[in-house]
């Protein structure tokens, strides 16, 4: 064996002594990883990578500081080297002595943790000082380490996140419950209303009172959207009430300034202000009042043209006192006013120009002798097909106030009851009452179908929305001309039609045969919750030739 | 709704009279396990003056069929009024009874 030859030897010999300590740290790395798969809670997790660290590294003791603090291993060793220690920018080797003042060997290593840097101190008692090849292995394990942690912070603040969006969402709900789910009911008037937020909720509103044989409303909109808006719509919504069930006002424009007056302060502060047309309509008259602050669009549709109502009052929040002017209207029978917000109009298409109010007044022109509700979604539908796939601006109100044609009178009832078995029979004389004194045959199948399907949804009502636990059940009914409109509202459980195996026609099956039995009666049915209530709408259109 | 039960005849009667819906359940089937415990293997059911069904007192009516058809028997519907057949068709379950249209009496 000459010289010449152990070079290469020597050389190989490192080689393979480099290639064990890789594959060894390699092998750590993964019995440290291995133990964290046994383990769900983070504490137990690191303590343990700590305990493992101490055996694959052959420590005495093992201290993991920064975003909290962790140790393993013989502790007075510990006291011993802990504290005053600058984190190193590389893993580093130092010797220190222990509390018997015999030397004890520490070998140091950065933890990437997020911005910060934490540090995992291994210490060794006596003179066994760590090698090149330990740090390397140690560095390994500091790696692990700082992955572990980094992991659980993203998840603690994933579920920070879960937990914000949830009650953003909470939040918006209520938000929306603000506005009115029962529409109200006034002689020689048809009454529409629907608000469409373009998030869960939203800063247009609209909201009613009767008072003294007069209807009350308004609709407004609050700049901005989302849950900031929907927070003032509440506090707007709740102050045009209070402003409706407490004050006497000689005309709307009076109303108008004590709710701008209620609202002024709240919105100085908060830097917004409030569109909102707000008015009055007498029961049994065609006239109507109304005091325009600043919103849009506002029509007045008649047979032969359409008027726009302009604003004859700043938006609220801009003045402290507001002074501004009713207008009087006087609607034929037929005639209509439309309260909507600039969702409507300034919805762009996926080509850029709006909706508009052309195409706004357009909708409504024909409108004179379809059934209100059918009229109103109409708009809404028309807006949401204009949109195709362009986003949803902004939230979409809109009120109808239609004045009850003469020919075609128009009866309206309501009633309340119970939620319990024997109480759904009162709804057979209440129906009678609606339906009117005709005998005809037609009228006689027109009875049969509607308190079937009104007796099949309310027996729903009260055993599965109430769960046979009581509660109440409000109808609210419109005979048209052209058809019968029955709301039921109850504050039970919400329905769930995932929850009803549908039948198939023709199978005996125990139970489920309700709703299927209902939409083969009606010509529609409709359900919403809205807010904790449960609106049920179920349509019969007729045909008199 | 009133129920009455006859039991003179080869099987057993119930004339059902009036609303026949969620409310009175509970009393037609004390009335129908009656009868059953008492080994009638057939019943027969008159709904011929019933003004009102809805779809819960179908599902007994089905449940019955059934516990019945387990037993051996039969459940046999006289003279189904209106209303009742109405739901019938609504839910095209009248070929799943087994339905007689008699006139005058019984023998």
């Amino acid at each position: 064996m000459t010289e010449g030859d152990d070079g290469p030897r020597e050389e190989a010999e490192e080689l393979l002594d480099a290639l064990v300590a890789a594959q060894d740290r390699l092998l750590a790395v993964y019995q440290v990883t291995r133990a964290l798969a046994r383990i769900r809670d983070h504490e137990e997790a690191v303590g343990e990578i700590l305990t493992e660290t101490l055996r694959l590294t052959g420590s005495d003791g093992a201290l993991f500081q920064g975003a909290g603090c962790w140790s393993a291993g013989d502790a007075a060793l510990l006291t011993a080297v802990e504290g005053g220690v600058d984190v190193p920018p590389r893993h580093a080797v130092a010797e220190s002595r222990g509390a018997n003042g015999l030397p004890v060997a520490v070998a140091l290593a950065p933890v990437p943790v997020g911005e910060d840097t934490c540090l995992l101190t291994l210490a060794r008692s006596g003179r066994r000082a760590y090698q090149t090849s330990d740090l390397k292995l140690v560095e390994s394990i500091a790696a692990v380490l700082g992955g572990l942690i980094n992991l659980t912070q993203l998840h603690r603040a994933g579920v920070e996140r879960a937990r914000i969006g949830r009650e953003h969402e909470l939040a918006s709900t209520l938000a929306q419950a603000a506005l009115h789910t029962r529409l109200p009911t006034i002689e020689g008037w048809q009454v529409y209303a629907r608000c469409d937020p373009a998030n869960l909720s939203g800063g247009d509103f609209y909201t009613f009172a009767g008072r003294e044989g007069d209807l009350w409303f308004a609709v407004g909109d609050v700049a901005g959207k989302g849950l900031p808006a929907a927070t003032v719509m509440t506090r707007a919504v709740a102050a045009t009430r209070g402003a409706f069930a407490l004050g006497s006002f000689p005309d709307a424009a009076a109303a108008l300034a004590a709710v701008n007056a209620e609202l002024f302060d709240f919105l100085a502060n908060a830097g917004l202000f409030i569109t909102m047309v707000l008015g009055r309509v007498g029961a049994g008259t065609g006239t109507l009042e109304v005091c325009n602050a600043g919103h849009s669009p506002v029509l007045l549709s008649g047979r032969d043209q359409a008027l726009a109502v302009a604003p004859s009052a700043p938006p609220l929040g801009i003045v402290e006192e507001l002074r501004g002017k009713t207008m009087v209207l006087e609607l034929e029978p037929g005639d209509l006013l439309a309260l909507g917000s600039d969702g409507m109009t300034d919805q762009e298409s996926p080509d850029g120009p709006m909706f508009g109010h052309d195409r706004f007044r357009a909708e409504l022109a024909g409108g004179r002798d379809r059934d209100l509700t059918e009229l109103g979604d109409r708009v809404f539908e028309e807006v949401t097909r204009y949109a195709g796939s362009a986003p949803v601006t902004d939230d979409r109100t809109l009120v109808l106030l239609r004045r009850g044609s003469v020919e075609g009178a128009m009866r309206e009832s309501s009633m309340e009851f119970s939620a319990d078995l024997a109480s759904v029979r009162g709804i057979g004389p209440w129906l009678a009452d609606l339906l009117g004194e005709s005998v005809s045959d037609e009228t006689a199948a027109l009875f049969e179908r509607l308190e079937l399907a009104l007796h099949e949804l309310c027996v729903n009502i009260v055993e599965h929305a109430y769960q046979g636990s009581g509660g109440a059940i409000t109808l609210s009914g419109v005979m048209a001309p052209s058809s019968v409109t029955i709301q039921i509202v109850d504050s039970g459980q919400p329905f769930d039609e995932e929850a009803v195996a549908t039948p198939v026609p023709g199978v005996p099956q125990v139970g489920g045969y309700g709703l299927m039995i209902v939409r083969k009666l009606v010509d529609e049915v409709r359900y919403a919750r809205v807010g904790q209530e449960n609106t049920w709408t179920i349509q019969i259109k007729c045909n008199k030739s | 709704m009133r129920i009455q039960v006859d039991v003179h005849g080869t099987t057993p009667l119930m004339i059902l009279e009036g609303r026949f819906d969620a409310h009175v359940i509970a009393d037609f089937r004390v009335n129908a396990e009656e009868l059953i415990s008492a080994n009638h293997r057939t019943i027969e059911v008159d709904l011929s003056q019933v003004v009102f069904m809805d779809s819960s007192a179908l599902a007994e009516i089905l449940r019955l069929t059934r516990t019945i058809r387990d037993g051996g028997g039969d459940l046999v519907l006289r003279n189904p009024s209106h209303p009742v057949r109405v739901i019938f068709e609504l839910t095209a379950l009248d070929t799943a009874f087994t339905i007689v249209y008699t006139t005058g009496n019984r023998s």
